[in-house]
């Protein structure tokens, strides 16, 4: 799997992993534990996210950096293989 | 407000062409107990939910199943967007291709447009989630009608991924409507229920 797949991959990993405990939350906002293990996954997955787009460019309109070019239109879109 | 982030919730790349499987699960696309049907509902029926707990399940949930329904027509673009002609002529897929060629439009599998009346919103908190709790469920059920049918691991793999997550959303609807239905105040907003 190449380098982009593969941070690719463990981004989804942990963002996937904070949405669930996002979801937990909403019907048990007031576990502490729940909390905490949420902000540790979304963190990891910030985290990896930066390295993402420094590497391979954008991954929201608004965190785009290029002042040549517009690369939020950089292909592969998310529906086209990597 | 949506924003939009250029992945998809689970990656989708399916190696060989397969327009009658596309066909299929186009189903989940634009069909009654698709992604677009499960968005809709939920991200309507949030407006007239009664507390925070039921307003950000159902914008959270409705939210992923925009991810989702990404995910679906990525993969009927996938299955069908190298497919020959001679492949999609000798599939049911080839009525579909007459008027969207290999676009990916929403409809159920047998080419009913998506059509609002798959949901339903009352504004009736305790109807809602019960309805709710039946989507998943329906949808659930869909999937496993498509691991039935589906031969190609790819494509199973991501299948069995969006099963699981209905049965996730089902557990947290049960929560909601769980809480709702022991909630002092709620029992007032709905008459009929437990009412004096």
């Amino acid at each position: 799997m190449s380098d982009r797949a593969n941070l690719m991959k463990k981004i989804s990993a942990y963002a996937f992993a904070a949405y669930d405990w996002n979801l937990y939350l909403d019907t048990h906002p007031n576990d502490t534990d729940a909390i905490a293990m949420f902000h540790k996954m979304a963190d990891k997955a910030s985290a990896l996210k930066k390295e993402y787009e420094d590497k391979y460019g954008p991954l929201t309109a608004e965190a785009s950096q290029d002042m040549e070019r517009w690369n939020w239109l950089d292909c592969p879109w998310p529906w086209e293989k990597y | 407000m949506w924003s939009y982030q250029k992945r998809l919730q689970y990656p989708v790349n399916i190696k060989n062409t397969n327009p009658q499987l596309a066909q299929y699960i186009v189903s989940q696309y634009g069909g009654p107990n698709g992604e677009l049907s499960a968005s809709l509902r939920y991200l309507s029926q949030r407006y007239s939910m009664p507390n925070e707990m039921t307003k950000g399940l159902l914008t959270d949930i409705g939210t992923e199943e925009l991810a989702h329904l990404e995910i679906v027509g990525s993969i009927v673009r996938q299955l069908v967007k190298n497919a020959t002609t001679d492949e999609i002529e000798n599939s049911s897929y080839g009525v579909y291709f007459m008027n969207h060629g290999r676009g990916v439009f929403p409809a159920d599998s047998s080419g009913m447009p998506f059509d609002a009346n798959c949901i339903a919103v009352s504004g009736d908190p305790i109807a809602d989630l019960t309805e709710d709790l039946a989507a998943e469920q329906k949808a659930r059920a869909v999937y496993d009608n498509i691991l039935r049918v589906s031969d190609d691991p790819d494509v199973s793999d991501v299948i069995k991924f969006l099963r699981q997550r209905e049965i996730v959303h089902f557990q947290r609807f049960g929560e909601a409507l769980d809480q709702l239905q022991n909630t002092p105040e709620i029992q007032g907003f709905c008459p009929g229920m437990n009412a004096k």
